[in-house]
């Protein structure tokens, strides 16, 4: 019989998503600055269990630092940049 | 009327009446789709995440722009000019509003201005330094807030992205 796996990780943070507590707070490509904070320090993005935020706001989110990639306001990994 | 941005970086060993010329070009694409520019903005240099064609730092334009009929036509034609262009690095336009007269788009303009969003990242970086310009730099930040809220109460957002050669 299979072990009973609870749902909730232990790693999961609690935190509320703070795009829902504030609907002023926008998400923008242009503003990497607001951006960084869903990233890691790597460049990689942060999935929403460590984030807190809401799966709407996420999925936008992901959009913008994507484009703001593009627009090399934000980098793809930071390995990949030379010192 | 379809609201577009589109964002273009140059090298910044780019001649100034170069660009001045491509610009030109594309405005006239534009007029042709019976569309108009309603902002222009160069938004200056800055260091890049990433090397782009042996690049660090990048000087950045953007044109907004409104646009009716055409519209199949108007994006790819803009973008053939960015990519014949050898100054032009990377370019990106994107749809923000699906439903808007022009006189809204120039309200919006007016209101919000559209600064540089990188006003931010010198405020943070020049905070040290000097405390003088500190007012400036602060406004445009709230402008940028401004702006990027009102875009992002559309629905749609469409881009195309072609990759850089």
């Amino acid at each position: 019989m299979r072990k009973h796996i609870p749902k909730v990780s232990i790693f999961e943070s609690n935190r509320s998503c703070p795009f829902k507590a504030d609907p002023n707070r926008v998400i923008d490509y242009r503003d990497p600055e607001t951006l960084k904070y869903f990233k890691t320090d790597r460049g990689k993005i942060l999935p929403g269990r460590i984030t807190g935020v809401s799966a709407k706001y996420r999925r936008k989110l992901k959009k913008e630092i994507k484009r703001s990639r593009h627009l090399a306001l934000m980098p793809f990994s930071t390995s990949s940049l030379a010192e | 009327m379809r609201r577009y941005e589109s964002i273009f970086i140059t090298t910044t060993g780019a001649q100034e009446d170069a660009i001045t010329a491509l610009v030109d070009k594309v405005k006239g694409q534009i007029a042709r789709s019976d569309g108009e520019v309603i902002d222009f903005q160069k938004w200056g240099d800055r260091q890049l995440a990433y090397e782009i064609r042996r690049q660090r730092r990048g000087r950045y334009y953007r044109i907004d722009f409104v646009a009716e009929t055409n519209l199949a036509e108007l994006v790819p034609k803009m973008e053939e000019i960015y990519r014949y262009s050898e100054d032009v690095i990377r370019w990106m336009t994107v749809r923000t509003h699906i439903d808007t007269t022009l006189e809204e788009a120039k309200k919006d303009v007016e209101e919000n201005g559209g600064k540089s969003p990188f006003a931010k990242a010198e405020e943070t970086e020049k905070k040290p330094e000097t405390a003088a310009a500190e007012s400036k730099p602060a406004e445009a930040k709230a402008e940028v807030k401004e702006e990027a809220k009102a875009e992002t109460k559309d629905e749609e957002k469409k881009e195309s992205e072609p990759a850089s050669a």
